[in-house]
């Protein structure tokens, strides 16, 4: 109890209110930044011998609700997840088209019909015949573009499986290579906040491939592992392994062995399992478009294609053709075969015989396929049994529908309502991830920096300065009344 | 219970709920503007079943009015036909058998003479075109339907040959039209023997128009006014008697013709009627699901302006919000 120790005393007084003003200034300038864990500091009065000597910064702490963070980073995943499924079946939906626009699949099987009955109408009119071809060509290349975006997106769902897993794989080695800094920082008493936000941030991003729960190992490091139980880091970072395919087509598939699916550390994962042990984020999301979705639609696609075909080939209809010879729709030119279904709704096209683009005769639509010359101008006959069979009450020969009796305007409306449905379901699985996610941010959020609370604080620290200045300029004024004895 | 918020929280709120009552706004716009609901897909749910349904049916009723009208005017065509053919038999036939029945003289030969031209007028109505399309030639619509009258004469003469008597000349003319194979299918009637395929009306009925110029009561038409010809162009000239016997039974042929060609204007008839009960009724179905589909896709445009203008509110309610807590700044009250 002598003057210096007071002076000791109020010099680290100073120094804790200069530390302290130095956190709050951080904390002011990271109030914007996301992934900032707010410092505060914590003070304790130091004592040598039983006898209080000042305070002393015993630490900063960075201030984060690690359960909120981690309920945040399962959200974070599940909306990754349903944003990957919800815009595949978006573009999907757009592509086959709304009912009423007047491009959509329905509206083409209607006006094929529509076109149908004016040609059998009028059988001599060329521009008739022409309206028909080009109705039954429109349908073929809708049906085109529509497989074509299908497994375009396939590609890219597989493009971006090989991107997100090299993604993974690298932050999961730059976290492993900050747990050792931090716990090499901590062992040494120093502060290691600025690198726990660094951490945080990367965890975020590995959040959103695969959620990961965060957790906590003694010297500072972390382990990371999935809901499913799979450990992606744990002193080691695990090596998911990938192989892309450069050009993903319809026969390719998961199940069939042709597409590549995931390993960790060399086991292979079942990608096909409900809950499997990367799943819940983007990369389940973007393996959902390439081996379910994906595959699911194209299967729909073929088969509408496929009852197509079927309904305007053979000689009841046509009565020019033999069996096995290809009708107005073909399969790229040749007949249907049905060991050959995967894939068709690509290779559908109207028959080069009545597509005056390829030589063809449109006369050939009134007088069959295999007719040598146009005939008599006013027959309808054949026209008349095309718009029945449009019509007809058939069930189709493979996909959802072939235990039930339509028509194929009834198919086309039931094959758009399958997208159409399954995509308001994800559509509403992601408003409401989105908003669990949300109102998880507003938590995480609130824990934040803020700027009243640290401008309050900085008026007490200003104080507390004052008065430890104060303290010192009176312990000197003290000291020099006693030297001048 | 924490003793802070952070600054982050109510900016990100803010910005979220901003962004939430513009795309609001944009989509009641829309709906105001165009009387329809922005997204079919959400206001369906995704089933998309009744409403193509309706579209479909909404695009082949339009259909199914060109194809009824183009019915009713071929069948129109072929009445207006047989109606004058139907005019000038009576007339002809009468006044042919009764002036036959007197003799061969200048009077029977001015009716035969008109009776010729009737002949013209005969072949001309089997020939009836309507919009291109030729009424009784059956599949084959392109070109005439019936030879030159003086075809067929020329044909009827070689058929007839050397045949002298008034029943025997008929005979030959008889068969000649009637025998399947015979002169008038294989010389006079130039359309196809496939008749026009029924015409659709809607979806479950159609009506056929298959009167070819081949049909019986047709031909039946012509035996009178064929003969007739042939007799002022000096068949049997030989004799008075069987000229004038001839002449007269060609009169009689026309009355009898009348029966036939009577029962024939009846089906056409009734197929007129078909025709035009089915487009009355396609026009209201039509109208009923122009209704039907608005009412699924409609939007009531008093309810979107009210939406409108709430929506406006909000907005502006929140930005004001934003200003005054902006404002709201321990900083700033510290100076």
């Amino acid at each position: 109890m002598s003057l210096s120790s007071a002076m000791t005393q109020a010099l680290s007084g100073l120094q804790a209110m200069s530390r302290s003003a130095n956190v709050v200034s951080n904390n002011l300038a990271n109030a914007l930044t996301e992934g900032y864990g707010r410092q505060e500091v914590e003070l304790t009065a130091r004592s040598t011998g039983g006898q209080g000597s000042g305070v002393k910064v015993s630490a900063i702490q960075r201030l984060v609700d690690q359960a909120i963070i981690n309920d945040r980073r399962l959200a974070d995943g599940a909306v990754a997840n349903a944003s990957a499924r919800s815009a595949f079946l978006d573009t999907i939906s757009t592509t086959l088209g709304e009912p009423g626009s007047g491009s959509s699949l329905t509206d083409m099987i209607g006006a094929l019909g529509a076109s149908l009955i004016e040609a059998a109408a009028r059988p001599e009119s060329d521009a008739a015949l022409s309206n028909v071809a080009t109705a039954f060509g429109d349908i073929a290349t809708l049906l085109n573009d529509a497989s074509d975006q299908v497994q375009q997106r396939r590609t890219a769902a597989d493009r971006s499986i090989a991107k997100d897993v090299e993604t993974l794989n690298a932050t999961l080695q730059m976290v492993d290579d900050l747990n050792a800094q931090i716990a090499r920082l901590q062992a040494g008493g120093n502060d290691a906040n600025a690198l726990l936000d660094q951490r945080q941030v990367l965890v975020d991003r590995i959040s959103e491939i695969v959620p990961v729960k965060q957790v906590e190992r003694d010297t500072g490091a972390i382990a990371l592992m999935t809901p499913t139980g799979a450990m992606l880091l744990d002193g080691e970072p695990a090596e998911i392994g990938f192989t892309q395919s450069s050009l993903v087509t319809a026969q390719m598939t998961y199940g069939g062995g042709t597409l590549s699916g995931l390993t960790i550390n060399g086991t292979a994962i079942d990608v096909m399992r409900e809950n499997h042990a990367l799943s819940g984020g983007s990369l389940a999301g973007h393996l959902a478009v390439r081996d379910d979705l994906g595959v699911s639609v194209q299967a729909e696609l073929d088969a509408f294609a496929r009852d197509l075909v079927s309904r305007f080939s053979g000689p009841a209809v046509d009565t020019t053709l033999t069996a096995g010879s290809p009708g107005i729709l073909t399969d790229g030119g040749s007949a249907f075969d049905p060991l050959d279904e995967v894939g068709l709704a690509g290779r559908l096209s109207l028959n080069g015989l009545v597509d005056p683009d390829s030589g063809g005769e449109v006369w050939r639509i009134r007088a069959g396929l295999g007719a040598a010359a146009p005939g008599d101008v006013g027959q309808s006959a054949l026209l008349d049994r095309l718009s029945s069979a449009l019509d007809a009450q058939m069930a189709p020969g493979s996909g959802s529908y072939s235990h039930q009796s339509m028509k194929a305007s009834q198919h086309a409306a039931e094959l758009l309502s399958s997208v159409g449905t399954q995509s308001q379901w994800v559509d509403a699985d992601l408003a409401r991830q989105q908003a669990r996610l949300d109102v998880l941010s507003d938590q995480e959020l609130a824990d934040g920096v803020d700027s009243d609370v640290e401008m309050q604080l900085l008026l007490v620290i200003e104080r507390a300065y004052a008065a430890n200045a104060r303290v010192i300029e009176t312990v000197e004024q003290m000291f020099d009344s006693l030297l001048r004895i | 219970m924490s003793i802070s918020i952070g600054d982050l929280a109510r900016t990100v709120a803010l910005t979220r709920q901003t962004s939430g009552l513009k795309v609001e706004l944009d989509r009641s716009l829309i709906e105001l503007t165009t009387g329809r609901t922005s997204d079919i897909t959400k206001t369906v749910k995704g089933d998309f079943t009744s409403l193509a349904a309706i579209d479909r049916s909404i695009t082949i009723y339009s259909a199914y009015d060109y194809s009824t009208t183009e019915a009713a005017r071929l069948a129109s065509a072929q009445q207006e036909a047989l109606d004058d053919l139907h005019g000038t038999l009576q007339t002809r036939g009468t006044q042919l058998a009764a002036a036959a029945s007197i003799g061969m003289d200048q009077s029977v030969e001015a009716i035969l003479s008109e009776a010729r031209s009737d002949f013209d007028m005969a072949l001309s109505r089997l020939n009836t075109t309507t919009g291109g399309r030729a009424a009784f030639a059956g599949a084959d619509t392109h070109g005439a339907t019936v030879a030159s009258a003086d075809d067929i004469l020329a044909s009827l003469r070689t058929a007839i040959g050397p045949a002298a008597t008034a029943e025997d000349v008929m005979a030959a003319v008889d068969t000649w039209f009637n025998a399947p194979g015979g002169g008038f299918e294989t010389d006079a009637y130039l359309g196809s023997t496939d008749p026009l395929a029924p015409i659709r009306l809607d979806d479950s009925q159609g009506v056929s128009l298959d009167t070819t110029a081949l049909d019986p009561a047709l031909r039946e038409t012509l035996k009178g006014f064929a003969v007739a010809s042939l007799v002022k162009e000096g068949l049997l000239a030989s004799s008075d008697t069987e000229q004038s016997k001839l002449a007269k039974i060609a009169g009689v042929k026309m009355i009898g013709a009348q029966d036939g060609l009577v029962a024939l204007r009846a089906s056409i008839g009734s197929s007129q009627a078909k025709i035009e009960s089915v487009t009355v009724r396609n026009a209201a179905q039509l109208t009923s699901l122009t209704q039907a589909r608005s009412e699924i896709v409609g939007v009531d445009q008093y309810e979107a302006a009210n939406r409108l203008s709430a929506v406006q509110a909000q907005l502006e309610t929140l930005y004001t919000v934003t200003a005054r807590l902006s404002q709201l700044s321990l900083a700033k009250a510290l100076g």
